[in-house]
């Protein structure tokens, strides 16, 4: 009770010294706010402002998770997302099924908020765990955008608002809510790619996949590929680093529609397949956006692992970053005939097997 | 005397006139409004608001640098502690600073300038700073930090050529060669006092903080491979392997804290040469790090 009053008053603190901070900047603002005659208009800019307070106040709390659990203020653990049975046919150890040949990890989008992924997001990866051959293991539930494995519907202060955004997104598929979710695990993206608090989230994340290796019966040295989906692909990355470091084994990255920074992890990686559409914005932003992707940086990780082939960019045509458009829709076709969903999974497979 | 007629008692502090008063000050300051700055020396509070102002910079300046406390795991209220230290210590690098360019422009230039004029010019300049919590901001957070920098600087240069007959080149240069000054008095005469602002640095945070970047990188390696982490309550305990890198594996920490007071003291340094083959005989004989006063 007493941490969550202190949690409380921490951001009611934060909320008040901003405000009050950028109260200097307001005098021009102000003039301009009083002219306004329209009610509806003054209501709209007044929701407007509320919202980019809020907005920024998010952005500036959202490096305090993974730097909390470095620092040990939320206990002494790192809670570990651990489904109650492993099933047999994932588990290595549970069986004399051979030596597992590969790991395979997914680390799911922006819209990720708790084990439970969106229909489309789990068809594909049913579709895929049904294509992957039986020696090797899948696994699929990692949170990650947290580096306290922890979902967005558990144990968190907002936890019944993000209950809440699930429960109508439930109900209604094309609800703009999700905008929120997106949100806030984008800042996480952020938090990954900054130089300041990025190593801090990277190690927490690849600690969280450890740990799930783990209680898959990894064995040291065997192969490990990430598959991250948008966010999720700079995720992935990031724990590259400390993955390398803790297993010595082989590691590759599929990154769909992948927004990656090109700073964490790239130096390490063994391959990168970098799958982008043509008509994905949001991709094309990460190569804008990261400096270490310019191809005037010719010196950074990010270019040098293309000379070197180790980064290889793959075009999956007409297709857009996420929703029926998106790289993994199973309705969409290409004019080619064959869904985006089932060229994402002959790409995805050519490379694992 | 001179002194307490800057600064306000409660009653006009919380009265909204002054207040009111003061922060269109630091509008202007946030400008670059040269009026301002000669405005600055005819309020009667304005010593006391620069000042605040300056303290206020000071908390930003330390959270742009709050990672450096989490990584050695400083714990809330030392961190909250921390961060108000870190800002008194801005406050009299300030001071400092103040004194050197008032040295400066009295040796060089005007031999009438009074040092309190460059406290209260130096102190309203510093206003762009107070924006600094959005520094915290992930990955745009660097570059606001360094544009609210330019800002400042920016500010103090106008107003110091607004108090002084000095031009804004040479206004720039006192500034510049001042805080030269500074930083060189810091390294070699102002060394023990730079020793005593890091004792009292480590003494708020109760341990000795690791300010080195590359030691704090390599902090965060700490109890990824070679820890004796006990499974966590309700983890599973991890499967009997052969072969000792999976011996190695097995011990991968489930908690960064518990296995950074393992061996977090040892491996700082140590990680290029660490490996694999060499620990798993050595991990019984790795002393424990004194531990610190919250770990008690």
């Amino acid at each position: 009770m007493n941490s969550r009053l202190t949690k409380l008053s921490a951001v009611i603190l934060l909320t008040v010294g901003v405000i009050v901070l950028l109260s200097p900047l307001n005098s021009q603002w102000l003039n301009w706010y009083l002219a306004f005659n329209s009610t509806l208009l003054k209501l709209i800019v007044d929701l407007t402002r509320v919202s980019l307070i809020a907005l920024l106040l998010a952005g500036l709390l959202s490096p305090f998770e993974s730097l909390g659990w470095w620092a040990g203020w939320y206990g002494d653990g790192i809670e570990t997302h651990i489904p109650a049975t492993i099933p047999m046919n994932l588990s290595a150890k549970s069986s004399s099924l051979p030596q597992p040949s590969r790991y395979i990890i997914y680390l799911d989008g922006i819209s990720q908020s708790s084990a439970d992924y969106p229909k489309r997001v789990q068809n594909f990866l049913n579709t895929l765990a049904a294509a992957l051959p039986s020696d090797m293991v899948f696994i699929q539930d990692i949170m990650a955008y947290s580096a306290l494995n922890r979902p967005l519907t558990i144990q968190r202060p907002f936890a019944r608002v993000w209950r809440g955004i699930n429960h109508i997104e439930t109900w209604n598929a094309n609800s703009p809510l999700d905008i929120f979710v997106n949100l806030r695990n984008t800042f996480q993206v952020a938090v990954s790619t900054d130089n300041r608090y990025g190593p801090v989230f990277n190690r927490g994340t690849a600690q969280v996949i450890l740990n799930s290796l783990r209680q898959r019966g990894y064995q040291p040295g065997e192969p490990i590929t990430l598959i991250g989906y948008s966010g999720g692909a700079q995720v992935a990355l990031g724990a590259v680093t400390y993955l390398k470091y803790a297993l010595d084994a082989p590691i590759e990255v599929i990154s769909i529609s992948g927004v990656v920074s090109g700073n964490n992890g790239v130096a390490l990686i063994d391959r990168l397949y970098h799958l982008k559409g043509d008509r994905d914005l949001l991709a094309q932003l990460g190569a804008i956006m990261f400096p270490k992707r310019w191809p005037i940086m010719s010196w950074s990780s990010w270019n040098l692992a293309k000379v070197e082939g180790r980064v290889q960019l793959i075009s999956l045509g007409p297709v857009s970053h996420s929703g029926p458009s998106g790289p993994i829709d199973p309705v969409a076709t290409l004019p080619n005939g064959n869904s985006h969903l089932g060229q994402t999974m002959d790409i995805v497979m050519s490379i694992l097997t | 005397m001179l002194l307490s007629s800057q600064f306000l008692t409660w009653n006009e502090l919380i009265s909204q006139d002054s207040f009111t008063h003061l922060w269109a000050l630091v509008r202007g300051a946030l400008a670059l409004n040269a009026s301002t700055f000669e405005r600055v020396h005819t309020e009667p509070h304005s010593l006391l608001a620069a000042l605040t102002i300056v303290f206020l910079a000071g908390l930003s300046q330390s959270l742009s640098q709050i990672v450096v406390l989490f990584i050695n795991q400083v714990r809330p209220l030392r961190f909250v502690l921390s961060l108000l230290i870190s800002a008194l210590f801005f406050v009299v690098g300030y001071g400092f600073w103040a004194l050197s360019i008032w040295s400066i422009l009295n040796l060089t230039v005007d031999g009438q300038l009074q040092f309190v004029s460059v406290l209260r010019t130096l102190g309203f300049s510093y206003a762009p700073l107070m924006l600094g919590v959005l520094v915290v901001f992930p990955y745009f957070g660097s570059a606001i930090f360094v544009l609210l920098s330019i800002w400042t600087l920016l500010g103090v240069v106008i107003g110091i050529d607004a108090i002084t007959t000095v031009s804004r080149w040479e206004a720039f240069e006192s500034a510049a060669i001042g805080w030269t000054v500074v930083q060189l008095l810091q390294k070699t005469v102002g060394q023990p006092i730079a020793t005593l602002g890091q004792w009292i640095t480590n003494w708020v945070a109760g341990e000795d903080l690791i300010t080195n970047r590359a030691r704090l990188a390599e902090e965060l390696y700490a109890g990824l491979r070679f820890s004796r982490g006990e499974p966590a309550p309700g983890q599973q305990s991890p499967q009997p392997v052969s072969t000792d890198r999976a011996e190695e594996l097995q011990r991968i920490a489930l908690v960064g804290k518990a296995a950074r007071s393992q061996i977090g003291g040892q491996i700082s340094g140590q990680i290029s040469g660490q490996i694999s083959g060499q620990i798993s005989g050595q991990i019984s004989s790795q002393r424990k790090r004194e531990p610190t006063e919250r770990e008690r």
